[in-house]
Order: structure tokens, then C-alpha cells, then sequence
């Protein structure tokens, strides 16, 4: 391809994936309380309203800790996993593996269906936890796969030399594995946090009625009535995300927490 | 001497801890009990913030129970939460506003606490078939509000204000409708049988409703939209863009005192008349509260400061309101309403829902 | 790759509380939703424990057989755009300065992270009348008035694309990145065209990703159920908007575990025929 059809393609794609973003920002400007694009004239207090306004402000701090929560539970769940399956030659344990993709697998309103059911027969149906756990199930799919990814990318040898040096299996995981794997974790948990920040059925279907997150209350918007609140609020989203990854790039290598292995610049 | 006074000091001192503890033990119930609360779920959206500022702090003023008002979504969606939570024992709210095809089903599983008459005074100045009667005669819900869903149409292009439903079916109305999605909540039925067939009794029977059905599908090429939440009609209304449609009566006023370019008409044929009824989960530990709220909300003055405020049709007595003929011509009107068939939808709920679905995806 | 055997019941450890977690969270929910689906429906309320068929036999008729199809239709394609469009794009992603990858890789995570209801929204405006594309369109004089390009197919298969090409990228890009180029210079070194290069070399080297690709994207958009629904119309909705439907609006939850099941197998079955078709491919090469 030549070089300027290089770009133009580059440049299409991100037009592509531009466009929405654009028309969220237009509306969430607006002055009047309805969603046009292009704006009719200019104002920032649906920004405002996210802070300002406790119902958006709660679903928000809802939103942040159960995203924290259950990325932290899904990669507790996935590395242990997913170290077992690389350091041991156990094919029945495979089964495990397949039971952590599975929920990516299904519809997330079965899921989603599932975890309401399970939640109500079990009594625990509304607990704010409730979400945690099926969240960090639900995504647990993410961290597992980065960081078996992490450990395929592990030279054995490495780690053959630790322990013939008399290190400990504990030892060489700290020492050795560890910091190899650990910006797959990093990885996983960016995802599994993003993608929890957003999540919207299986939040819905275990605590929707006690604790409102923020796709909750974006949706609920959508449904009785639209506020420019939820393009503000979306806009803010996509910011604090692009801040969150910008943050992780400038103190580590985000080509390389995605996968990307090959050193500096190839040409 | 020596001893007997460390011992008092200690008495002493574990007294005073046990009075501060009993006090700190005490403080939550004299808390609780100044403040009583309810939590009472109603519609989300417009709905909701209605009854938050007009209606919730009188009742507070008036009773001193403080009322957290919960969105509920529309549809049966709300019935299935309500149910699986009080299968774990749990009330996300102990008062719901519930519609009449969810409410019956409630009924079939009891999820409805059974309402004491006795406490509800105020319900005699209800229109009798707004009271809820389980099988036994136990009373399940008491009627809230009731709302008209009309024949509504955008101004800008559609000149005419059109008087009958039949003007759906108008062949010029080619993909500009805006119709509600679900069997349940849409009342299309209903509406084809009156215009078409001379009334809901065609409905009895399920060659009738086969009848009925094969009338509405001729009207499917004009749908633009097949609508589940009502904010995705409205914008498309207010625009233009799908300018006919079926749509509630008193979010259409709201809309018209905001300036947008949209009416709701009742056709000749009368709006579709639906209501909501109060309704108590089972699970709900606030019984006492939930009747004080339930025969706040039956008076006439309420029904009447409802009507003005949130736009809804009263469900007590016409001759006991306090409303101006202009008022009540707001929110209701002269020409006899389509009365959904809500039987229909239980003793036929899966059928009926098999039916439409390949009706309108079909 | 995996080491030895486990020695003894100590090295099993670590396995201990994943496989608890999984076991209860994950496997007991879903067992329940394929019991629900034996289920006997009572259409007045909601369902007692029975063991009967008749949600299956609801579900074969000619009418879901055509849901059914055209849910797989559109994820296959979905999965195929997204693919098509990813592959050459993620190439030339991996081959721009770490730096530049950075702000795109920073850009690309972003727009994951937007919520499916707001990609509904803002397409939905993107496609309307008043505030939409065909605006531009107009002012640029390429048309003559403007027109609503939703609801409609091309609109819900746009926005699907939209939702899941980020996820396309960032699967493709670690494969893609630790691909040597000196193959494609070579190969262009040899007189073919850098398209045809790319077709002839990369492709056949990348068949393993392309196909796990290919299916993880499949998998995604099958469960899609808020896009058909706003941007569609009704022979538009997929399998997943009527698993809804039945779910939380008829509280009909055993014939909503029993489609669920169906969809769940169709999905594994299809997983494992391209799988299958992929390794016999690379038998024969």
C-alpha cells in the first residue's frame, strides 16, 4: 500500500470510531434540556449535574467501586488459574480454563439471567457484593486470557535456571515470574475495569434496584426521557478512560501491556 | 479501704459504660421511630420526578413519613425484580405502582400483600373498579392513577388533526408511526377491534383475536417504529420525523408546554384508558406505612393536585374532585375510552405474546 | 508448553480457590438456567420445578428457525466486517512509531469503554433526519434533501461494527505486532504488490489468529440485544432481544433459559466446526 493510501485508510478508521464521540460531545453542550446535534447554543451545566446533582454523583461512586471491586476479584480469580495451567501438565484442570471463558461465551442476558436466579434462591439477592462477584465472574474471562497470554510469552528456561539455583516455587514466582506477568495483570485489570465501568444487564439484574451504576442511569435516561446529563456524563467517561490508559502509557509500555512484544519501533 | 474503693471506682465506671451503651443501643430505635419511612416505586423518568416534588413532601408534611422513591421501569420488568426479591425475602419497594396486566399476575403468586379496608377509609371515594380483588375477595391493590394513551401527531406535519384511529391505517402514513412494541402495554388490540370491529368483545374468543390481528398487520408497512421506552418515540415525535404514533396524554401535554410542535387527540373512538394501582410486596415490613400512604394518596384533593401537577386522570369519584370543567378536560375527556381487556392478557398471556411477536417480526 | 504432572496434592494448592469460585459463581448459576428450562411455564405467574420439553418445543417452529438464522447471519457478519477491516488496519498499527501506537492504542481503549446504550444514542442521531449525516450530505450538495437512515439493517449492522471493532483491534494486536515483516519484504522484494504480499503471506501466517478472531467476535455480537432494538426494526431484533423479551418482560423464564440453551449450543457447534475446518486447512498445507 502506498503511503498516502496508508493514511488515508488509518485516517478512515478513525473517522469511524470519531464520529459518535463527536455528536456525544455536541449534545452534551446543548443549552436547552433536549438532546440536538448540532448543539443549540452552548452550555456546561449538564457537566455540572454529574457532580452537583446526588443521583448522578452516587451512580458514579456505585459505578468506580464496583469496577475496582470486581476487577480486583477477576484477576485474583485468573492468575492462580492460569499459573496452574502453565506450570503443570494437567489436562482435567483444563476444564477450568474452559468454565472461565464460558461466561464470555454465553449472551450476557443469560448471564445475566443466571446470576438473578442464583442471587434470589440464595437469599442474597440486592446486596451491593452481590454485583462484585458476578461482575468479576462475568469478566473473568479478560484477565485470563492476558495473562495466559503473559505466561505462553515466558522464556522457560528462566525459570529452570531460578529453581536449579535452589529457588523456592514460591521464590521464583515472586523473584522471577511475577514481574514477567505482571503487566499482563495490569492488562487484565484495565480491561475488566473498563469493561465492568460499563456493563449494564448483569449490574442491572443482581442490584439494579438498590445501587443505581451509571449505565443504570444512563439507560433509565434513555427510557423516560432524555437529559443531556447522560452525554456529559458519557463524555466524561470516555475522558477519565482515555486519562486512565494515557496515565498507564506514560508510566508503562501499553503496546507492550497489550501484547506487544516486539521491541522499539519495527519498520 | 484501699480495695472497696478501686472496686467502686470500677462499678462506677462500668455503669457509666453500660448508660452510654444502652443510650448509643437506643439511639437508632428513637431515631427510626421519629423518622418513619417508605419506600414507594414509581415510574421512572418524568413520572418520577412529578410525584418527587408535588405530591411525596405534602404527604411527608402531612403523615411525617419520610417517602424514597424508587424508579421502576415499565413493562413487566419491575414484576419480575419484585418477585425474585421477595422469594429472598426483600422489598426494593414496599409500595409499587403497578399496571393492571402485572398487577393480575402478582395476584397469581401472591406477591401482593392483602390491604386492610379497614385502615384504608379514603378508598370508598374510589370508582369500584379501581379496587384490586384477589379471588377470595382480599383486596390487592387500590387504584393510583389512571392516564390515557391517544392518538398523538406532530403539528409541523401533519396539518390536519386527524379524529379517528383509522387514520393509522391511512396508506399515506407510509413508515410514520410510532407504535408501542409489547402486546401488553400497547393496547392495539383493543383499538383495532373498536375501530374496526365494533367493540372488544370480538376479543373473546381466539379466532376473534386472529381477526383482529390479521386488521393489524395491514397497518405494519406504516410503522416507522416499534417503541419499548417511551423516550425513544418522544424525540422522534417532537422532531418530526415519525410524526403519528400512540402515545401517553399527559407526557404529550408536557411536551406541548415546552413549545414542541405535537398533540394528543382523543379519537372518536375514545384514548385508551389505563391505570396503575398501589399494590404492597409481601416482603414489605412497612404495612402500617404503606396503608397511611395508600389512603393518603385516595383523597380527592390529592387526586386532584395529581391531575393539575402530574397530568394524570383521577381514579376516585368525578363528583367529589374539586377540579374546573377546563381541568378535568386536561386530563380526560367527554368520549367513552377504550377499556383494555385485561383478562385477555392473562388467561392468554404466552399465546397471545407468541402471536404478536410473529405479528410484528414476522 | 504446560511442565510436569502435578506431584503431589499440595502442588493442586493454588488451583483450590479458582476452581471454588468458578464452581459456585459461574457453574451453579448456569446449572440452575438449564434446570429452569425443564421447567414447567405457568402463564399466569412464573414457573414450578418440573421436567418437561415443551419450552424446546416451542422453540422449533419456522418462526424462531428464521430468528434464529438471521441472529447468526448478522453476527457472522459483523465478525467478518469487523475482521476484514481490523486485520490490515491493526497491521498498520503495529508498523507506526511505538509513540503514535500509544496515542492510538490510548484512543482505540477509550471507545471500548463507551457504554452500548450510548453507541445506540449517538448513531441513532448520526442516522436521523434532523441532526444526521445526510445533512452533510446535503450541504456538500452530494444530495438533495435529507433523509432518516434508521431504522434499518445497514443501521444496526454499522453500529455493531462500531461496538466491536476496538475488541477486533486489540485481540489482533499482539499476534500482529510480534509478526516479522522481513517475510512482506521479501515477498515484495520478489516483484509482488504490497496488497498482494499481504494477501499471500501474511493471511495464510496469521490463519490461526484470523480464525480465533473470527469467532470472538461472532461470539460478541451474538449477544448484542440493545443495538437491534433501538436501530432496528422488528425483523431486525435477534435471538437476544427475544431472550430478553421473554425474560423480563413476560417473566417467562423458562422458555427464556430454554432459547438461551439452544443459542448456547448453536454458538459451541459453530465454534467447533470452524475450528475443525481451520486444523484440517492446515493439515493439508
Amino acid at each position: 500500500m502506498s503511503r498516502f493510501g496508508t493514511y488515508l485508510f488509518l485516517g478512515a478508521v478513525a473517522l469511524f470510531l470519531l464520529l459518535p464521540l463527536i455528536v456525544v460531545l455536541g449534545v452534551s453542550v446543548n443549552e436547552k434540556q433536549s438532546l440536538t446535534f448540532p448543539p443549540e447554543g452552548f452550555s456546561l451545566v449538564w457537566y455540572g449535574q454529574i457532580f452537583t446533582d446526588p443521583e448522578w454523583r452516587s451512580a458514579l461512586f456505585n459505578s468506580l467501586i464496583l469496577a475496582s471491586g470486581s476487577a480486583i476479584l477477576a484477576i485474583s480469580i485468573a492468575l492462580p488459574l492460569s499459573w496452574f495451567l502453565w506450570r503443570w501438565y494437567a489436562p482435567w484442570a483444563n476444564i477450568f480454563r474452559l468454565l472461565g471463558v464460558a461466561p464470555f461465551i454465553l449472551p450476557p442476558v443469560i448471564t445475566a439471567l443466571g446470576f438473578l436466579t442464583f442471587w434470589a434462591t440464595s437469599g442474597f439477592y440486592g446486596e451491593p457484593w452481590t454485583a462484585i462477584v458476578s461482575h468479576g465472574i462475568f469478566f473473568v474471562t479478560l484477565p485470563l486470557v492476558t495473562t495466559t497470554l503473559g505466561f505462553t510469552s515466558i522464556d522457560k528456561s528462566v525459570v529452570e535456571a531460578a529453581s536449579t539455583l535452589g529457588a523456592s516455587e514460591m521464590t521464583t514466582f515472586r523473584t522471577v515470574i511475577f514481574p514477567l506477568i505482571l503487566p499482563y495483570v495490569i492488562s487484565g485489570f484495565a480491561f475488566t475495569f473498563v469493561l465492568s465501568l460499563n456493563e449494564y444487564i448483569v449490574a442491572y439484574m443482581s442490584v439494579g434496584f438498590t445501587m443505581e451504576t451509571l449505565p443504570i442511569k444512563i439507560f433509565n435516561a434513555l427510557r423516560y426521557g432524555y437529559t443531556p446529563t447522560m452525554a456529559s456524563v458519557s463524555f466524561l467517561f470516555v475522558a477519565v478512560a482515555a486519562l486512565i490508559f494515557a496515565v498507564v502509557a506514560r508510566f508503562g509500555d501499553l503496546p507492550k501491556l497489550l501484547g506487544n512484544h516486539s521491541g522499539e519501533d519495527v519498520k | 479501704m484501699h480495695k472497696f474503693n478501686k472496686s467502686g471506682v470500677s462499678r462506677r465506671a462500668v455503669m457509666a459504660a453500660g448508660a452510654a451503651g444502652a443510650a448509643a443501643l437506643s439511639m437508632p430505635t428513637i431515631l427510626s421511630a421519629q423518622e418513619r419511612s417508605l419506600k414507594v416505586g414509581v415510574y421512572g423518568g418524568y413520572f418520577k420526578k412529578s410525584f418527587d416534588t408535588h405530591i411525596f413532601p405534602e404527604f411527608t408534611k402531612a403523615t411525617g413519613i419520610k417517602v424514597e422513591s424508587v424508579a421502576e421501569p415499565t413493562g413487566e420488568a419491575w414484576l419480575v425484580q419484585l418477585e425474585q426479591a421477595a422469594r429472598a425475602k426483600r422489598a426494593p419497594a414496599d409500595v409499587s405502582m403497578m399496571s393492571q396486566v402485572a398487577l393480575l399476575k402478582g395476584q397469581t403468586t401472591k406477591l401482593w400483600a392483602p390491604l386492610d379496608m379497614g385502615k384504608l377509609p379514603n378508598a370508598s371515594n374510589l370508582l369500584s373498579n379501581f379496587i384490586n380483588k384477589y379471588p377470595d375477595g382480599q383486596t390487592a391493590g387500590i387504584g393510583a392513577v389512571s392516564w390515557y394513551v391517544n392518538l398523538v401527531s406532530n403539528t409541523d406535519i401533519i396539518k390536519e388533526e386527524p379524529t379517528s384511529w383509522a387514520a393509522m391505517w391511512d396508506p399515506s402514513r407510509k413508515d410514520q408511526l410510532g407504535l408501542l412494541a409489547l402486546v401488553s402495554n400497547s393496547f392495539l388490540l383493543e383499538v383495532t377491534a373498536t375501530t374496526f370491529f365494533g367493540g372488544t368483545q370480538i376479543l373473546d374468543t381466539e379466532e376473534g383475536i386472529l381477526k383482529v390481528m390479521d386488521k393489524l398487520a395491514e397497518l405494519k408497512g406504516n410503522v416507522r417504529l416499534w417503541y419499548r421506552d417511551e423516550a425513544q418515540f418522544e424525540q422522534g415525535l417532537k422532531t418530526g420525523e415519525i410524526p403519528m404514533g400512540q402515545y401517553y396524554h399527559d407526557v404529550t401535554g408536557l411536551a406541548i408546554a415546552d413549545g414542541h410542535p405535537v398533540r394528543s387527540t382523543f379519537p372518536k373512538e375514545g384514548g385508551i384508558l389505563d391505570s396503575g394501582s398501589w399494590a404492597v410486596s409481601r416482603a414489605s415490613e412497612k404495612l402500617d406505612e404503606a396503608h397511611e400512604f395508600i389512603n393518603y394518596m385516595c383523597q380527592p384533593s390529592v387526586q386532584s393536585d395529581m391531575s393539575r401537577k402530574v397530568g394524570t386522570a383521577p381514579t376516585v369519584k368525578t363528583d367529589l374532585l374539586d377540579m374546573t370543567a377546563e381541568e378535568f378536560a386536561a386530563v380526560s375527556s367527554e368520549i367513552a375510552p377504550i377499556i383494555p381487556r385485561y383478562d385477555m392478557y392473562q388467561t392468554r398471556s404466552d399465546w397471545l405474546n407468541q402471536k404478536w411477536t410473529e405479528l410484528i417480526v414476522g | 508448553m504446560s511442565g510436569p504432572a502435578p506431584q503431589s496434592v499440595k502442588d493442586y494448592g493454588p488451583l483450590l480457590y479458582p476452581a471454588l469460585m468458578l464452581l459456585v459463581f459461574f457453574a451453579i448459576p448456569f446449572g440452575i438456567m438449564i434446570a429452569v428450562s425443564f421447567f414447567q411455564r405457568d402463564p399466569a405467574g412464573f414457573y414450578s420445578v418440573d421436567f418437561v420439553f415443551s419450552n424446546y418445543e416451542r422453540f422449533i417452529s419456522s418462526f424462531f428457525g428464521k430468528v434464529l438464522s438471521f441472529s447468526i447471519a448478522l453476527a457472522v457478519l459483523v465478525s467478518i466486517i469487523c475482521t476484514v477491516i481490523s486485520f490490515p488496519f491493526t497491521y498498520l498499527l503495529t508498523r507506526l512509531k511505538r509513540r503514535t501506537q500509544v496515542y492510538w492504542l490510548v484512543g482505540i481503549l477509550s471507545v471500548l469503554s463507551l457504554s452500548e446504550v450510548i453507541i445506540g444514542f449517538s448513531w441513532s442521531s448520526l442516522f436521523s433526519k434532523t441532526a444526521g449525516l445526510t445533512n452533510i450530505l446535503v450541504s456538500l450538495g452530494i444530495m438533495d434533501s435529507p433523509t432518516s437512515l434508521y431504522p434499518s439493517f445497514g443501521a444496526v449492522l454499522t453500529a455493531m461494527v462500531y461496538q466491536a471493532l476496538p475488541y477486533t483491534i486489540l485481540v489482533l494486536y499482539p499476534s500482529l505486532a510480534r509478526f516479522d515483516s522481513s517475510y512482506l519484504e521479501a515477498a515484495k522484494t520478489m516483484g509482488a504488490s504490497p496488497v498482494r504480499a499481504f494477501m499471500n503471506v501474511m493471511v495464510p501466517v496469521q490463519r490461526n489468529t484470523l480464525i480465533a478472531t473470527l469467532i470472538m467476535v461472532f461470539v460478541f455480537a451474538l449477544g448484542s440485544y440493545l443495538l437491534p432494538q433501538i436501530l432496528g426494526r422488528p425483523q431486525h431484533w435477534t435471538l437476544s432481544v427475544l431472550i430478553t423479551d421473554q425474560a423480563i418482560y413476560q417473566s417467562n423464564m423458562p422458555f427464556a433459559a430454554a432459547m438461551a440453551v439452544f443459542l448456547v449450543l448453536i454458538s459451541l457447534a459453530l465454534i467447533g466446526l470452524t475450528l475443525l475446518v481451520g486444523r484440517e486447512e492446515k493439515v493439508k498445507t
